[in-house]
């Protein structure tokens, strides 16, 4: 039955919202008194609305997370990208930036639980797509080593850890999607302990290069942590000298002369 | 940087899809900082949203959901053109929405909405064409009658850009269809013949074609533009001087 008094805007809000995403049936219920059906039915049209909210997430998350997309398949990625909108709906316009938590999420829903290795891939996808958002011109402070050299940080520095070499098996998915099938082994779904560091190089490409362990904990230390470069925590001596060739050789990392 | 350079040789419309006009908790202040930013940086002739909101209580969702049009959602729309149009010192064009649900009470219809706006704001109006079609058909009006009402309610200097896309039927139960607003295809001929009796009416008026869904090749999309063109150019004669009126988009709304 046709409600003649309008619905409160605030409550109009709040109702098509919960139905777009959640698909409230109680937020239907209040809306439908308010909606005519002409020459659409009310309940198809709100469904138009739900199904477009959830293909835009989809997509912008599918565009975040391309591997994991290609290693769970469409029609799960598309339940997967659903429960995770539900639960960590956009809170900013840019949806270029939606989806930080999709590993977590991941992790803690039981659907997920047959592929302990999807979180660590959608980490390390999620990771590249963090780098090429960042801006080619934008290193961190330098850090001073000594009175006139300082190291600097390539733009988008990150230190990822992984207990999967997902950085194979996402080699292994581009030679498969190429028509090389049988790249996609059973051997890279075991466990196998990975760093990995991403940062933007100066032709603004994309770089991921894995390290050791000790290094990924040295630029945790002087970069990613929230320390300034005053208050950075010391690392022993002899540690950085042990550190030192492999630190100088990365090119997500440069020393520059800052005395004049 | 591509835009920087656009910028020095033909004037910019930048066309917003985030600050939520209808929203009953407001615009976002912070959205309205990083736009006012960017039309310092770019100086563009026209700038432009929605008549829909798509955040709730904080949460942003990507799609322009309609407004009943009653006396409540005019006070809240007014109040957040008014913050928007201060926030940036200009005046914002607002476009009528592509409407798939009919509110059964409302208090005006869609034209005298947007004409009670401008009268209240001072903003100007970016009307779809192809919003316009889909609205009326998937409201059940006449898209012509409804195109008349748009010329006749608002001052014809309020309009100050036209928006034309391509829109697809989706099939729904029942042998029920709807069109979507999905900037994927050429302009259709019933929207085309829309654009040619508002371009006799309101003269020349910058026209952008929207097109960012399964994008064809350049001569395509370059045709579309052209045709546009061709429209303003019988109806009003070629431009003696100047750029040409019609731009190419591959922004969503």
């Amino acid at each position: 039955m046709i409600s003649a008094s309008p619905m409160s805007l605030a409550q109009w809000q709040l109702d098509l919202s919960a139905f777009a995403l959640h698909g409230a049936a109680d937020a239907a219920a209040r809306l439908l008194p308010h909606l005519k059906n002409s020459p659409v039915s009310a309940e198809a049209a709100l469904a138009v609305h739900a199904a477009c909210v959830h293909a835009a997430l989809r997509s912008a998350l599918a565009q975040r997370v391309p591997t994991v997309v290609v290693l769970v398949g469409e029609d799960f990625f598309t339940i997967l990208s659903e429960a995770y909108a539900r639960a960590h709906p956009p809170t900013a316009p840019q949806l270029s930036g939606w989806g930080d938590g999709l590993p977590a999420f991941i992790v803690a829903m039981p659907a997920c639980a047959a592929y302990p290795w999807l979180a660590d891939m959608a980490d390390f996808d999620l990771a590249l797509d963090r780098v090429a958002w960042a801006n080619p011109e934008d290193s961190g402070p330098p850090l001073p080593l000594t009175p006139d050299v300082a190291l600097v940080a390539a733009p988008g520095l990150a230190v990822l850890r992984c207990r999967y070499a997902v950085d194979r098996l996402r080699d292994a998915v581009a030679e498969a999607t190429s028509g090389n099938e049988g790249a996609l082994s059973a051997e890279l779904l075991e466990t196998a302990p990975r760093c990995y560091v991403f940062w933007c190089a100066a032709d603004a490409a994309v770089r991921c290069r894995e390290i050791s362990d000790s290094l990924a904990e040295v630029l945790e230390t002087l970069f990613l942590s929230d320390a300034t470069p005053e208050t950075v925590p010391e690392i022993p001596a002899e540690r950085l000298a042990e550190l030192a060739e492999a630190l100088v050789a990365l090119p997500a990392v440069r020393l520059v002369h800052t005395a004049n | 940087m591509h835009l920087r350079r656009a910028r020095e040789h033909l004037p910019l419309s930048l066309h917003a899809v985030g600050l939520s006009l209808g929203s009953v908790d407001g615009v976002s202040r912070q959205s309205l900082q990083r736009l006012r930013a960017l039309t310092d940086e770019f100086q563009p002739g026209l700038v432009s949203d929605h008549l829909s909101f798509s955040v709730v209580k904080g949460q942003y969702l990507p799609d322009l959901f309609p407004l009943p049009y009653t006396k409540e959602a005019l006070e809240v729309v007014a109040k957040n053109v008014d913050a928007a149009q201060d926030a940036l010192g200009r005046q914002l064009l607002v476009e009528n929405p592509s409407v798939y649900l009919s509110p059964a009470a409302q208090d005006f219809d869609e034209p005298d909405f947007l004409g009670a706006l401008v009268k209240r704001t001072g903003c100007g109006v970016l009307l779809d064409i192809n919003n316009v079609f889909v609205t009326a058909t998937n409201t059940g009006q006449d898209p012509n009658v409804m195109l008349q009402g748009f010329l006749a309610k608002l001052p014809r200097e309020a309009i100050g850009e036209i928006h034309l896309a391509g829109h697809t039927t989706r099939h729904l139960d029942f042998g029920q269809r709807l069109l979507l607003d999905d900037h994927g295809s050429k302009v259709g001929d019933a929207v085309w013949a829309l654009y040619r009796a508002a371009i006799q009416v309101l003269g020349r008026v910058p026209t952008l074609v929207e097109w960012d869904n399964h994008l064809p090749n350049w001569q395509v999309l370059a045709a579309e533009a052209l045709q546009a063109d061709a429209v303003l150019n019988a109806l009003h004669g070629p431009m003696l001087e100047g750029l040409p009126m019609t731009f190419h988009g591959t922004v969503p709304g």
